[in-house]
């Protein structure tokens, strides 16, 4: 096998998933003046609650506008959230987008959700057994 | 005449989502072959993921939890207005593994990206994706242009199925991915159509 590996990204074993934001991300500074405030909120907004209990809410679930009113009166994170799903977003691409680390967006999108701001996409069935899917994404790739 | 009174757009369905995974060894081009493809530039994001939750199910087994925080690059092709697809580049070192049964749940299929020069650092994916029974490709990467090796010596040093496809790409050509995209979703559509019959 290979020597140790630095880089790709990880940071290791931090005894507790609610600390990791409380480290200073490396790379949060550079994309927005929001970046280190960032790294500390989202474990707080979550009030601790980490990805752990989201079994089946999986994050390439794509998430619209739900209708129900009274967004203002959302947290900054959330209503960040539902603004960016004004055009259909994935969770993992709220993550990305929000600087969000994927367990919090996961938490404060199913939130959205629950609430009824957001309305979470249907999941592909069995998409390993629909040929007709399949052929849909090999035309895309061969349009590319 | 609709009139546009709500502050909420009425939006259609949300589109369907559908995985495929790229797995490899650090530095082994991943993020390139991704964003080779992608519509969008790859986004990064940050997931805490906890040993514990990696199937240790063993009664009495009491472990430390510990949590790791690895971060995926990930791109998008938007198939249709009702289906799309994220390509997900996963670190394929062995201390990871335990992510993979998590990210690879509901995923379609898996690139393993292989650098000649390293491939041990490819074994571990191949595992995983060999005993979970994941469809995927070996694609081998031309670094400079070139293969260091022989693709049927690296078959060989690899020791996959011989129903498995191993290609050589290279991972900045979307060319060549677009054609490692079409060999695997071939794979995918053909076991998919045998469960079929």
């Amino acid at each position: 096998m290979t020597g140790p590996v630095h880089g790709e990204h990880e940071r290791q074993s931090l005894s507790r998933p609610f600390l990791v934001g409380l480290q200073p991300s490396r790379d949060t500074v550079s994309v927005t003046g929001q970046g280190e405030a960032a790294a500390i909120r989202p474990y707080f907004v979550t009030q601790g609650r980490v990805h752990d209990d989201l079994s089946g809410f999986d994050t390439i679930y794509v998430l619209t506008p739900g209708g129900a009113a009274g967004l203002d009166q959302l947290s900054f994170e959330h209503r960040d959230i539902a603004a960016l799903c004004r055009t259909p977003q994935s969770v993992v691409e709220i993550s990305a987008l929000l600087r969000l680390p994927l367990g919090a967006a996961t938490v404060l999108t199913r939130d959205l959700a629950i609430q009824g701001y957001l309305a979470a996409g249907t999941p592909a069935v069995d998409p390993a057994n629909d040929p007709s899917l399949i052929m849909r994404l090999i035309n895309a790739v061969h349009a590319l | 005449m609709l009139s546009m009174h709500s502050e909420q757009p009425v939006s259609a369905p949300a589109p369907v989502p559908v995985k495929i995974i790229v797995a490899g060894g650090f530095g082994v081009g991943k993020t390139t072959l991704v964003g080779a493809v992608s519509e969008i530039p790859p986004l990064t994001t940050e997931a805490a993921m906890t040993t514990l939750a990696a199937g240790i199910d063993d009664a009495g087994d009491v472990t430390t939890k510990t949590t790791t925080t690895v971060a995926m690059d990930f791109g998008r092709i938007t198939v249709d207005e009702s289906l799309r697809l994220y390509i997900f580049g996963t670190p394929g070192q062995d201390r990871f593994g335990f992510m993979w049964n998590e990210l690879t749940t509901g995923a379609l299929g898996a690139i393993v990206l292989v650098d000649s020069r390293r491939i041990d650092d490819s074994f571990p994916a191949l595992d995983f994706f060999e005993n979970r029974g994941l469809p995927f490709v070996v694609a081998i990467n031309q670094f400079q242009g070139h293969l260091a090796h022989d693709l049927g010596d690296v078959r060989e040093a690899l020791d996959v199925d011989p129903d498995v496809p191993v290609v050589a790409t290279d991972a900045r050509s979307r060319a060549d991915v677009k054609q490692t995209l079409l060999v695997l979703l071939d794979v995918v559509l053909q076991r998919a159509m045998g469960r079929a019959r």
